[in-house]
């Protein structure tokens, strides 16, 4: 693995679920580091999105610990991850649809609200990385296409400086074109430092920009390991991902993680 | 005749500001916390006891009045959304707004009754804010009432502003539209709800404190604002502080007409709140997210 200290957030052991005795996540250990995409895979329902909520805060995990660095993010509300440098982009977009794009940039100014200057200069940093959101300033956020309430959702989730993203199926409600886009912007985030967990059903694109792969299955790691050590045939993993049953074998991957 | 048209659409005019700030203030609570707030008829008789005891305790001079009086409804709302509603934001409280629901409708109850053993069964009334009437023509008005509808006017303004050109305006419509993205943008929602809460109190307690000089106080004197806030409320779109304000118009305008359209003018004023309801469930029947309704989701 990355240097010691690379990690941006780590979280150990975590067991979670929305009802009282019914956990959905089983003692579950994943790791974010500076400069990484690591993607979360797995079948549906198996908790990756839960995953995602626990480590934002969303959900409190029954046993586990959640660190970024010296600090213990267990039990931080979700708003208050900002200012531990978590950034969190759920499923369907975290956008406020009937406020304008303008007011959407303001509002993730939120937590610098008084520097007027900066939120001002962030502001106009992210219609120059995103001309479209410029165009459609003054426009509701709820009229854009999905692809751009998506670009709009990371100009402004830049704002915080994060130094991690939590991203949940960046590509699930976007036209196929522009989900090459969005596996790029998520890529340029890695090449600026930036640690990265995505959870995806879009197998192949997550491998594609993948440098660290979890396999979940069923509330609990299945297998993990370097995006390199699982080849190339996706077909094939995702076959043995899916239709082994037996765990704690080796199914693809080297390193079995039970 | 024509000149009892005029002063009562006048008056119509007057009660559907003051209306409006009332319901506002209940469309707020309601967008933000997702809760129908039944005790807000009381928070309004509150208001305007307030504002009667700081002119004749305190000595305050009636137009400030009505600005202490709000800043104490403020405070009076956010002490009652801690103490009683905070239950509201725990995952562990299954069926929120039947909690809401009973909570508020109790607090009602509660509130009625402690004014009765406070401030005495009879009604009390501060002192105008300027004495006599304005007549031009056939059209006969009280300053009084004036002076209500210009004060509402301005707060309703303030408001508008407030909402819409403000960063703490704006993060209340975003907590009203999804509490989760409000979090990831750093919004803490709880404190949003507290001022919610607190500025819808604020609104209708300003507007117990304007109408106070009019109708004088009263322990139960919230009871018909309040129904008439609900018929408002849903007639503006649940949510739509726009819609709110001009369904509160029209409302307080078709109701006064009303009287005074009615053969038997001494008995208008006793159907009045009864043709509201009517027009309410007529919008209801015709367009259920009324006039300028948009969609909103129960608090998760």
């Amino acid at each position: 693995m990355t240097l010691a200290g690379a990690s941006c957030l780590s979280a150990r052991n975590l067991a979670a679920g929305y009802v009282p005795g019914i956990e959905i996540l089983h003692s579950v250990s994943v790791d974010a580091h500076a400069g990484e995409i690591r993607c979360v895979l797995g079948p549906n329902g198996t908790g990756k999105s839960t995953l995602l909520k626990v480590l934002y805060g969303f959900l409190k995990p029954s046993t586990g610990e959640i660190r970024s660095g010296a600090t213990v993010l267990t039990g931080v509300a979700p708003h208050a991850m900002g200012r531990h440098g978590v950034a969190y982009l759920p499923q369907r977009p975290s956008v406020f649809p009937f406020l304008s794009v303008e007011v959407n940039l303001r509002l993730g100014a939120w937590s610098f609200r008084r520097r007027s200057v900066e939120v001002k200069r962030k502001i106009e940093r992210a219609y120059a990385q995103f001309p479209i959101l410029a165009e459609r300033r003054h426009q509701t956020a709820g009229t854009l296409s999905g692809g751009q309430q998506r670009q709009l959702e990371f100009a402004r989730s830049l704002f915080t400086e994060p130094r991690v993203f939590l991203i949940d199926e960046p590509t699930a409600s976007i036209e196929p074109r522009i989900t090459g886009q969005i596996y790029e912007l998520i890529r340029g985030l890695a090449r600026d430092g930036k640690a990265i967990l995505l959870v995806d059903q879009n197998i192949k694109g997550a491998l594609g920009i993948a440098d660290y792969v979890y396999v979940m299955r069923t509330g609990s790691l299945y297998t993990e390991g370097p995006r390199s050590e699982f080849g190339d045939d996706v077909e094939l993993l995702v076959s043995q991902w899916l239709y082994t049953h037996h765990h704690g074998a080796s199914p693809a991957g080297p390193a079995s993680a039970l | 005749m024509l000149d009892y048209i005029l002063i009562q659409a006048a008056n119509g005019l007057v009660i559907g500001v003051l209306f409006a700030l009332i319901a506002t203030g209940l469309t707020i609570i309601f967008s933000i916390l997702k809760i129908v707030n039944f005790a807000h008829g009381e928070i309004y008789m509150m208001g305007g006891y307030f504002g009667y005891y700081v002119i004749t305790l305190l000595g305050v001079p009636p137009f400030p009045a009505v600005l202490v009086a709000m800043a104490i409804t403020f405070l009076f709302s956010v002490g009652l959304e801690r103490g009683l509603l905070t239950p509201l934001y725990s995952p562990r409280i299954e069926r929120k707004a039947d909690y809401g629901i009973l909570i508020t409708f109790g607090l009602s109850v509660f509130l009625r009754n402690i004014a009765i053993i406070l401030f005495g069964p009879f009604p009390l009334r501060p002192p105008s804010f300027i004495e006599g009437d304005l007549i031009i023509g056939g059209l006969i008005i009280s300053y009084d009432r004036l002076v209500a509808a210009g004060g509402g006017i301005l707060l309703l303004g303030a408001l508008i502003y407030f909402l819409n050109r403000t960063v703490w305006g704006q993060a209340l419509n975003a907590v009203s539209q999804s509490r989760e993205s409000a979090s990831i943008v750093g919004i803490n929602s709880e404190r949003m709800y507290m001022l919610a809460f607190g500025l819808g109190g604020a609104l209708a307690g300003g507007a117990g404190a304007l109408i106070a000089p009019i109708y004088s106080l009263s322990p139960s004197m919230g009871l018909v604002p309040d129904t008439q806030a609900f018929v408002i409320v849903i007639l503006g779109g649940l949510g739509s502080v726009s819609g709110t304000i001009i369904a509160a118009l029209l409302l307080g305008l078709s109701e006064n007409l009303f009287i005074a359209l009615l053969p038997d003018p001494s008995r208008g004023p006793s159907y009045a709140n009864a043709f509201g309801l009517f027009i309410m469930m007529l919008v209801l029947l015709v367009r259920p997210t009324g006039i300028f309704g948009r969609q909103h989701v129960a608090m998760e």
